[in-house]
This record gives C-alpha cells, sequence and structure tokens, in this order.
C-alpha cells in the first residue's frame, strides 16, 4: 500500500474510539470529546473508551478497545504516557489502521522514560502497520470529513477550504486556524505532527499531493527529520501545487570545522532559502505572511509575468505597495501609450496618471471602472494591486468598485489584491464578495504586496 | 581523479591552487593559464611561455590565504620585476619552494563560486560577488546539487548585485550560459568527489565576456583539519 491509502483512514475515519475519553472537565479526554461531538459536526461512529464510566458525553462506553464489537479506524488517545504502549499493543491486536495520540511526556521530555516510551511505540505501530500522528499533538482536523480530532473544540468551526496546514507546533496550528476562520477562508486539513514516529513532513506532503480537494499546501517547519527527502518531494509537488513554508528555530548543526570563505558564509538560514526557493516553496518571513501567501494561492491564479500596475486613491499607501512589489522583484510596468492616452483622458492632470496610478480625483464610478478597466487591459500588465479606503469620498463607492474589479478580473483574467485601510469592522460585505470571487483582501499595503510577489513568483513554475 | 588520489594518499588536507585548478578544468572550468615551477630555468621559460604582465603566486597545499602571507604578486611587466619577486616569495615560503607563473587576467569584475557539504542537504554550491567583497557585502546565493540550468540561473540572478553581469559602464554583458554551467559542474564536483569538503573559486574574473577561475581552493575531508585550522586561517 501507498502513503495514501495508509494515511486515508486517519482523515476519513468511518469510526474513532477516544481512548481516555472522559466526562471530567480539564481533562484531554474531556476536550477531545467535546471537540468530536459536541461541537463537531462528525458523522462516522464514535466508541468512547474508559476504564470506569458505563456512558461519556451520553455514549456507551467501553473498558478497552478489544472490548468495542466493530472495527476502528482511527484512535485517538489521550491516556497518560506509561499507558500509551499498551494502548497501542492492543490496536494493532484489534486491526486499528491509525492513531493521533495527544499525550505528551515522550521524546520532548529530559528524562529517559519518556525516550524509550516513544521508541516503545515505534516499535509496537510498526510491527502492526499502524501510522501514528503525535505523541505531544493538540491533534488533527479535516474540514473535509468533518473530523476534529484534536484537543481545541473551537476549531470545528473551520469552514471547509483547499488549504492544507502541516505543523511542527500546535501552537501554530492555532494561530493559523484562527486567522483563516476571522477570514472566512478555508482549509482542507490542519495538523500538528508533535514528535514524529512513523509519519513524517515528507509522508504527509506525498498524501496531500494524491488528495485532489487539497490545492494549496502551509508548512510551518522548525527541524527536519529527511531535508533531502523534503526538499525533492516538495520540488515534485510544487510543480503542481503551490506550496509556503516558515521555518522557525534558531539555527543548529552548522557549528563543523570549516576553512574555505564557502563554508564561512554558509548559514543554515541561507541554504535553507536557497533550498527553498530551488524547491519552488514560497519562502514566508512571519507567520502573518505564511497566511497571506497560502490564502492568494488558494483564491488566485499565478500572473504570466512580473509586470504589475498599482492603482491607490491615496497616494501614501500607492507608493508603499509599489516600494514593496520593486524589493521583491516585482516589475512596476511601464503602460501602452494607448493606456496612457486613455488615462490622460480620464484623470485630471493633478496626479500621476501613470504607474502606479493616483487616483483621489476618480470620485465616480464610471470613471474608477473605466480606470481599472483600462489598466488591467493593458498588455504590459498581467496582475494589480489595488488599495481601498475607508474614506467620505470613497465609502459610498466601495461595492461599485469591488464589482468592478470582480469584473475586470474576470474579463482579462490577471489577478488582482486589495489592500483594504479601513476599520477591520468595515465594509463586510465587499471584503467577502471580493474574496468569493478570488480577489484576496489585505489590511496593508505592504501585505497585499508580498502576496502578490509571491504568486508571481510561482508563476515562474507554472509558466515554465 | 590522480590528484585528488595523490593528494589523500600524502595526506594533504587541502589541495594546492594548482591541483585545485586541474580538478576544475577536468569539470570544464575555464581556469587562468599557469605554469608550477620549482627552479630557476623552468621559471625562466615559463615567463617567456607566458608573457607580460603576469602574476606570481607561492603555491603549494599548505598555504590556504595567500594575501595575508604576502604570497602573490600581481602586475610584473619584465623580467627583472618577475626574478625580484620570485626572489622574495621563495624567501617567505616555509617547506616546498614552488611557484605558480599565471597569466594576468584583467577584468573589473569578480565573483565567487563556491561549494560546501551542508550536514543536511549535502553538497551545496554557492554563487556571489567576489574578490575582497564577499564576506564585507555577503551578496550569495546557495543551491542544493545536483542543479539544473534553471537552478543556476535563478541563483545567478537572485543576488542583490546581478546587474553588474549586465552590459554596464562600457562593459560586456556577461555570458550567462558558462557562468551557469561552471555552477552547475562545481555541483557535480561535490556529488563525484566525496573527498572534496569544500570549494572556493575566488575570484572567478570576468575577462571581455567570460569568466575565468583565477584562484581556487579545495578543502578535502580530514581527520587532521583541526589540527591544521589555526595554522591555515592565520
Amino acid at each position: 500500500m501507498g502513503i495514501y491509502e495508509d494515511l486515508y483512514p486517519i482523515f476519513y475515519p468511518e469510526s474513532v474510539a477516544v481512548v481516555g475519553a472522559s466526562n471530567q472537565f480539564r481533562k484531554s479526554g474531556f476536550f477531545c470529546m467535546e471537540s468530536i461531538i459536541s461541537r463537531g459536526k462528525y458523522r462516522g461512529k464514535i466508541y468512547p473508551i474508559n476504564h470506569s464510566a458505563s456512558e461519556v458525553f451520553g455514549l456507551k462506553s467501553y473498558p478497552t478497545i478489544s472490548d468495542v464489537p466493530d472495527k476502528i479506524d482511527l484512535a485517538l488517545i489521550t491516556v497518560p504516557a506509561q499507558a500509551v504502549p499498551g494502548v497501542i499493543e492492543e490496536c494493532g491486536k484489534c486491526n486499528v489502521k491509525g492513531a493521533v495520540i495527544i499525550t505528551a511526556g515522550f521524546k520532548e521530555v529530559e528524562s529517559e522514560t519518556g525516550k524509550q516510551l516513544q521508541n516503545d511505540i515505534i516499535k509496537k505501530a510498526n510491527h502492526y502497520g499502524i501510522k501514528i500522528i503525535g505523541p505531544n499533538t493538540f491533534g488533527v482536523i479535516n474540514p473535509l470529513a468533518d473530523l476534529n480530532a484534536s484537543f481545541t473544540s473551537m476549531l470545528s468551526d473551520i469552514k471547509q477550504g483547499d488549504i492544507a496546514f502541516i505543523s511542527q507546533s500546535g501552537g501554530m496550528c492555532h494561530f493559523f486556524s484562527y486567522i483563516t476562520m476571522d477570514d472566512k477562508i478555508g482549509l482542507s486539513k490542519v495538523m500538528g505532527l508533535g514528535n514524529r514516529c512513523n509519519v513524517e513532513f515528507v509522508d504527509l506532503l506525498k498524501f496531500l499531493e494524491k488528495e485532489d480537494a487539497t490545492k494549496v499546501i502551509a508548512l510551518y517547519l522548525e527541524g527536519i527529520d529527511n531535508p533531502r527527502g523534503l526538499y525533492e518531494t516538495a520540488r515534485e509537488i510544487a510543480k503542481n501545487k503551490p506550496v509556503v513554508a516558515y521555518k522557525g528555530g534558531a539555527a543548529k548543526g552548522m557549528e563543523h570545522l570549516t576553512r574555505s570563505h564557502t563554508g564561512t558564509l554558509a548559514g543554515s538560514f541561507e541554504i535553507y532559502s536557497g533550498m527553498f526557493r530551488q524547491a519552488g516553496i514560497a519562502l514566508a518571513e512571519s507567520s502573518t505572511e505564511l497566511f497571506d501567501i497560502a490564502k492568494i494561492f488558494s483564491l488566485a491564479r499565478p500572473p504570466k509575468s512580473k509586470n504589475i500596475a498599482v492603482c491607490s486613491p491615496i497616494a501614501g499607501p500607492g507608493i508603499v505597495m509599489a516600494d514593496t512589489l520593486i524589493k521583491n522583484r516585482m516589475n512596476i510596468t511601464k503602460f501602452t501609450d494607448q493606456t496612457n492616452a486613455r488615462l490622460t483622458k480620464l484623470l485630471p492632470p493633478y496626479t500621476f496618471r501613470y504607474n502606479p496610478v493616483d487616483m483621489p480625483f476618480a470620485q465616480d464610478i464610471e470613471t474608477i471602472s473605466a480606470v481599472i478597466d483600462c489598466v488591467l487591459a493593458d498588455k504590459n500588465v498581467d496582475s494589480l494591486g489595488f488599495i481601498m479606503c475607508q474614506q467620505e469620498m470613497f465609502t459610498p463607492l466601495c461595492s461599485g468598485i469591488a464589482h468592478a474589479l470582480v469584473g475586470a478580473k474576470n474579463k482579462y483574467k490577471k489577478p488582482v489584491a486589495v489592500a483594504m485601510i479601513a476599520q477591520a469592522y468595515k465594509f463586510h460585505s465587499e471584503r467577502s464578495y471580493l474574496q468569493n470571487n478570488s480577489i484576496p483582501v489585505y489590511p496593508t499595503s505592504e501585505r497585499a504586496a508580498r502576496a502578490l510577489a509571491a504568486l508571481a513568483e510561482y508563476g515562474k513554475i507554472v509558466h515554465r | 581523479m590522480n590528484v585528488l588520489k595523490k593528494a589523500i594518499i600524502n595526506g594533504q588536507s587541502s589541495l594546492s591552487e594548482y591541483e585545485s585548478k586541474q580538478i576544475l578544468s577536468a569539470y570544464q572550468i575555464p581556469v587562468v593559464k599557469e605554469i608550477l615551477v620549482d627552479n630557476n630555468k623552468d621559471f625562466i621559460n615559463a615567463l617567456k611561455e607566458t608573457g607580460y604582465p603576469l602574476v606570481l603566486k607561492g603555491c603549494s597545499p599548505r598555504i590556504t590565504h595567500k594575501t595575508e602571507k604576502n604570497l602573490i604578486k600581481l602586475d610584473l611587466r619584465n623580467e627583472d620585476e618577475a626574478t625580484r619577486a620570485y626572489n622574495e616569495i621563495i624567501a617567505s615560503i616555509d617547506g616546498k619552494k614552488t611557484v605558480l607563473v599565471q597569466e594576468m587576467v584583467k577584468g573589473t569584475r569578480e565573483l565567487v563560486v563556491g561549494l560546501t557539504r551542508d550536514p543536511q542537504f549535502g553538497p551545496t554550491v554557492m554563487f556571489g560577488l567576489g574578490g575582497i567583497f564577499t564576506e564585507i557585502l555577503k551578496d550569495i546565493s546557495f543551491r542544493l546539487a545536483p542543479l539544473e540550468k534553471n537552478d543556476a540561473l535563478d541563483m545567478i540572478r537572485e543576488i542583490k548585485g546581478h546587474k553588474i553581469l549586465e552590459a554596464v559602464r562600457g562593459m560586456e554583458k556577461v555570458d550567462i550560459d558558462i557562468l551557469a554551467d561552471i555552477l552547475i559542474n562545481v555541483g557535480k564536483i561535490g556529488l563525484e568527489n566525496e573527498k572534496i569538503n569544500e570549494i572556493d573559486i575566488n575570484p572567478l574574473i570576468i575577462s571581455g565576456n567570460k569568466p575565468i577561475a583565477v584562484d581556487a581552493l579545495m578543502i578535502l575531508e580530514s581527520n587532521n583539519t583541526v589540527r591544521d585550522n589555526t595554522q591555515l586561517k592565520a
């Protein structure tokens, strides 16, 4: 069997056993039950496993896995570390396909016992052919199967979407989930890998490559178990699905002696960033940027070139956007004479009518729509960064501008991103309308620009 | 590869400049024309064959940072100058007195190409601005070997100073194809010769529009590395 078939039961289980399920608030077995039952929408069978209780969360409970009169695909394990090897042994005997081990206290702790327990688990799991996510993970969420196998029930509210997030850290999973939920962006997977017993980044990349519903892969990594394998796998996948990564953790492993200039200059960050570029992975420089780039990859199609136009009703954010684009190797393109002639007619001579287009005096929707159309029609323009602004003159126009942007984007099939200079809770319907129509919206010019640049960079691979 | 085998048998911890360039040549990397001499008669013949201006360098696997030790004499314009320089170098070398007689390559654009073995990713190629500014500007990019042509072209474009490779200030546009092949082949050296731990080609000078390796250093995998380290970096 391939890795896709091996991992499928973990993400799309027909039945889940929660080992350590509990009615007692504050136990992780309680929170896991809440995730999967109370708040969750999971429609498969759920079997609480608890030594003493006869019912957990209103469901019949069983003392051990072997007592369950049904086959079990996934075991979600929350019992104390010392009990885990025994549970895995039982899972193996009962033909359980996969396990998510929430429990901490293994390789990550200082004591030798933790390491021994983990080795014990690996040995048993490999013997029975059980794939394990964790231990020491917050869990796994597959919105596509309405499955929240984690200890955070809030995350059952994640929308279905096409971005998969794989993370070394559960904390980053929470960050990524909340920022996407607030922005109404959907996800196809969220998973914390924890201590990585027999499932590592490369395996999950291979699984996600085969899963059609996942269109974008976002990674948060610190160390890597199999760096060369990650590079080679990602390089293959990136040809078909965009991958964006954020690398945390201090440089390690470069303390080896070196006597050449090259050796002295080769820090681990420089080599990682070269490796990411070479593999075709977009490199995010912050956790927000990891989300920003994943979002534009999910919503927009990559442009043919790095030639871009910027339009803004307010000069500063337009200039900052152009600066950031240039710093990120985008080309603030020269318009054709025809475009320049049209813009000269449309806009009064008080502002800069070339690229970036400064349009504070375009205060009717007809003029603004005509400017947008004429800029995107230009053959020297392959993408557009547009700035919208909460200001009494423009606020009434925002809905019309959103429609004009969507119309022109669809007509010319060129990606557009918007920087919305406004209070976070304003323009709710415009934001949704734009993002539902494949125009990502960002709160600052710089964030929109960095996302547009990453999209154009990925375009080089797609259009190679 | 004979040069490499011999060096390993001799217990060398690095290759001399001359040996390093023999390996580069074997991998189709253009190197400066040079003759290695260890006596006066060969030296005089080498002067005639090379022509002026020329460069003299003290050459031995024990010497890795020549500038600091005053073992490089540039732009020598006649036999008198060359002979005086030769005697000075001979006087400063400890051990075997061998000297490289080298054609003086003209070109204001200096690049660096290198190889390191990353403990995680294996042989990794470096490209950047060369000469005395390499370690000050750190304008460099890295790619894992093996490199495809696209990888090589992309790493060339990645450095901030990549515009110096274009036709600027009356200089010719650099032959990027040759440059890309050099990067690919340095990666190949790393993949095919496990005993070579690190490579520096610095400077790789742009002469006309073509890159040419003017100085080179190869560090070998060696248990003696620790002992030799202080001496070599001095």
